[in-house]
């Protein structure tokens, strides 16, 4: 099969183009060993099957950071059989940084001349032809988001395979291409090694004393003749960059025709609003109070309807199966623990929609402008601010995208607090006991809203701790592209949505649905003790629920409560499963089973909540942690949840008892 | 007279040419990299100290640490 | 761009931001005429107010920059004008299932925006991006 890489800046539509290809023929997984997303898709055209990979979006290909490592080992151990770089048309100077180091690595690249629109109608004009000549490469102009030029730029791929490409070198200056020479010779006696790597890029790559090209060099019986040839006391990375961008200035002067007079663009409009030195903050909160609207009040009644679809089907249930240990099996079980968890897809599928808007629309960008000087008082870095909003979706990719962060240290602090932030996967259980302390009204949503600060509160003491114990200094200087505004796209949205969501859904289906199986086991056997599951303390959960129960006692939970901890390390949303599992189906759903069961006061209901909050990260996290950073890291932050939850629910219920609550 | 400046120095609006960046290795590369070159030309677009400050460099906007900023020197043009 | 269409504009916005300011001080407090009580809600006006303010000194000078707040506050008053538009069809379809009583009760909020959107239209003529 032939594989097609995808390359480009970050912002470049690299992934709306991937989605033209693609559709949703896309897997999502991670490039080997580290925990960078890896999209790989299928795309079918002139009856030959691609392979594409969507590589990480860099400015450049060196070792310093761990995406554009990716990308380049790809490229150069991969082998694809094209590389389309995507550049964005309203910015060759920058964008053909990269393209050149893409031909200096001698990939078979096709340029997709992207954004082509927005260029056009800013009066940029771009020769074509010309650019394709300077380069030695085909360029086809696009516009990702509408699809012009995508069939065109098919095409062209599939050409470009059988093709010859015409290799152009672009020099150096004499003296720096005498280096190379040099060192080219001695490379081109060793012939595993001129086999294995384009040699002039080879050479490049040890003048500029590329750690992980000098290790290569290992097995070679030359290295130390290629590294006395290279010795050199310049500093080869700066002079070549700013060679390179010589040679782009060139192209782009040669190339380019602006028309016009600058002005100020929208872009530079909206920013001068959303950065602005009092509004910024305000426009921020406020948008993210919109994010919050959207998500709990827009989704209740779909919620509704969930939860009125499995009460009818668990009655429906009950009345039709005679067997009574089947009836209870399909009704008690499994329809009232899934529905119990499922009821809570429409509020997390909004949330996902809510952020991929912000996202793709570029503000989450801005937000993160707008915050980096609060973050950087509490120790964090600006870029921790997007891995935290994101972790109010989930904390999975929330923990993914603290990859974009070079710096180790800012990279593990942001990632040990975000199971702090709120997921989706912690909202049913706000939602549920808020509701049951609270009734419907407002305090019930304060009280849910009270988390989510009270989560941002113990991250951001948290982050001080860390900061001073663990990884002392100052965070890491912040650098951020921040994208042109566009109009979000619907499709790309639901995409994204969905992309981020399915995983609530498997979880359901799977392993939520698992737990709740083995709850109804434990709770309804031996089946004649309970008597048909009635008298749930003859069961044996209620016997595990006794064995921890002591440990929760002094906050006043119950052994049901305590057990739905228990199951809650697997998955937060369990917790909601157990009880729905524990209360059976009834009428009126699980909210008012609950009320009317009397579990929890106010007080202990609250400290509860806190508790979820904060007791461990789920099981799925700690694996993803497990992949992002050292054992060790993941361990003091179980470690840290865990103490946290014990302390912040004590303080919950002492300052609770003295202020009269019960 | 030196005649060049850190690039903080700059309000919203002033156009600067790059000098010279100061600091260490992996913060040059990084900046020469973003297009942080010798004899760019940049515009400042919004300074609030503190805070990062947000630079159109060659095209796109970049919003940079004030510290980081501090390292690049440029002339007021 | 023409002066006189920058003044214009700037006029509309002093206007609508005044609104915006006072539906927001009667949500803070509340009460007052059919206008909720909604501290948060009042407070996100009063952003969008503070938005439309910033830039009408500016704009009744004519100048460029201060059309950007108009074209922030526009965007504001959309997303709110659009997120309470889908809140009422949301408590519409909780009182077609049965769980809730329904007024068409129309929040300030989306009268707001159908309000903006002459201004959104006159901006989108003059700008190009």
């Amino acid at each position: 099969m032939t594989t097609v890489a995808l390359i480009g800046n970050p912002n470049v539509g690299k992934t709306e183009l991937f989605n033209r290809f693609t559709g949703l023929k896309q897997h999502v997984g991670n490039w080997p060993g580290v925990t960078v997303e890896k999209k790989v898709g299928k795309c079918v055209c002139k009856g030959k099957e691609f392979e594409i990979i969507d590589l990480p979006g860099t400015y450049s290909l060196t070792a310093n950071a761990i995406d554009e490592l990716i990308a380049r080992n790809f490229i150069v151990e991969g082998k694809p059989d094209v590389v389309v770089d995507i550049i964005d048309a309203t910015n060759l100077e920058r964008n053909l940084y990269l393209t050149l180091l893409l031909l200096e690595l001698e990939a078979n690249v096709v340029i997709a001349l992207n954004m082509w629109d927005i260029a056009r109608n800013g009066g940029i004009e771009i020769d074509v032809k010309k650019l394709e000549e300077l380069l030695g490469t085909s360029v086809i102009p696009t516009v990702a988001t509408t699809g012009e030029g995508i069939e065109k730029l098919k095409d062209e791929i599939i050409n470009s395979i059988k093709k010859e490409r015409r290799k152009i070198k672009f020099g150096y200056g004499k003296e720096i291409e005498n280096k190379i020479k040099k060192v080219k010779e001695i490379i081109k006696k060793d012939d595993e090694l001129a086999k294995k790597y384009p040699v002039r890029w080879l050479a490049i790559k040890i003048l500029e004393g590329d750690e992980e090209i000098l290790k290569k060099l290992d097995g070679s019986k030359y290295k130390n003749e290629i590294i006395e040839a290279a010795k050199n006391d310049e500093d080869f990375e700066s002079v070549l960059a700013e060679k390179r961008y010589d040679i782009i200035s060139r192209i782009v002067e040669e190339v380019v025709t602006k028309k016009g007079k600058e002005e100020w663009t929208f872009s530079d409009m909206l920013d001068h609003v959303f950065l602005h030195r009092v509004l910024g903050i305000p426009i921020f909160l406020a948008l993210l109070y919109a994010v919050f609207q959207f998500t709990f009040s827009f989704s209740a009644p779909f919620s509704d309807m969930i939860d009125l679809f499995f009460g009818w089907l668990g009655e429906i249930a009950k009345q039709n199966i005679s067997n009574s240990m089947l009836a209870s099996f399909v009704s008690d079980g499994v329809l009232a623990g899934v529905g119990s968890v499922l009821v809570f897809v429409p509020p997390i599928f909004a949330m996902f929609f809510a952020l991929a808007l912000l996202e793709n629309s570029g503000y989450l960008a801005r937000a993160a402008f707008v915050m980096d000087r609060l973050m950087y008082k509490l120790g964090l870095h600006g870029k921790s601010f997007i891995p935290m909003m994101i972790g109010f979706g989930c904390n999975i990719p929330g923990i993914m995208a603290a990859r974009s962060i070079e710096n180790e240290k800012d990279r593990i602090i942001t990632i040990m607090i975000n199971p702090l932030m709120s997921c989706s996967a912690r909202l049913p259980v706000y939602a549920l006991i808020a509701g049951v302390i609270f009734g419907s009204g407002y305090m019930a949503g304060a009280a849910i809203f009270s988390m989510y600060l009270l989560g941002i509160a113990l991250a951001i003491m948290m982050a001080l701790i860390f900061r001073k114990l663990l990884f002392k200094g100052k965070p890491s200087p912040f650098v951020l592209e921040l994208p042109r505004y566009m109009f979000p796209k619907m499709k790309t949205a639901m995409l994204h949505m969905w992309e981020r969501g399915k995983w609530f859904l498997i979880k359901a289906g799977t392993f939520i649905f698992a737990v709740v199986i083995i709850i109804w086991f434990l709770s309804n056997f031996p089946w004649n003790a309970t008597n048909g599951g009635t008298s749930i303390e003859n069961s044996y959960i209620a016997y595990f629920g006794h064995a921890i129960e002591p440990v929760f006692k002094p906050f006043g939970w119950n052994w049901q409560a305590s057990i739905a901890l228990f199951f809650g390390f697997l998955a937060k949303e369990a917790v909601v499963g157990t009880f729905g599992a524990l209360l059976g189906s009834t009428q009126g759903g699980i909210m008012e089973a609950l009320k009317n069961a009397h579990w929890f006061t106010p007080l202990t209901g609250f400290a509860y909540m806190a508790f979820v909050l904060i007791y461990f990260p789920c099981v799925a996290t700690i694996g993803v942690m497990l992949r992002e950073m050292k054992a060790r890291y993941t361990l003091i932050t179980v470690t840290y949840t865990i103490t946290l939850a014990f302390i912040v629910a004590s303080i919950i219920e002492l300052i609770g008892h003295l202020l009269g609550f019960s | 007279m030196i005649d060049y400046m850190p690039l903080t120095f700059l309000a919203a609006g002033e156009k600067g040419q790059v000098v010279d960046i100061k600091g260490g290795r992996g913060i040059v590369q990084r900046l020469y990299e973003i297009g942080f070159v010798p004899s760019t030309v940049v515009e400042v677009l919004v300074s609030h100290n503190p805070g990062p400050i947000l630079v159109n460099v060659k095209g796109a906007r970049i919003a940079i640490g004030r510290g980081m900023a501090a390292k690049i020197m440029v002339r007021r043009l | 761009m023409r002066e006189e269409k920058v003044k214009a504009m700037g006029i509309y916005a002093a206007i609508i931001g005044l609104i915006y300011l006072f539906i927001s001080i009667m949500e803070i407090f509340g009460g007052i005429y059919n206008v909720p009580k909604d501290i948060f809600g009042g407070l996100v006006l009063l952003v969008i107010a503070a938005t439309y303010l910033t830039g009408v000194k500016r704009a009744l000078n004519g100048e460029c920059k201060g059309l950007s707040f108009l074209i922030a506050g526009v965007f504001l008053s959309s997303v709110f004008g659009i997120l309470y538009i889908l809140i009422l069809f949301a408590n519409w379809l909780e009182y077609l299932i049965g769980n809730a009583s329904f007024s068409f009760y129309l929040r300030p909020e989306i009268w707001l925006f159908f309000a903006i959107l002459p201004l959104a239209y006159l901006i989108k003529k003059e700008i190009r991006w």
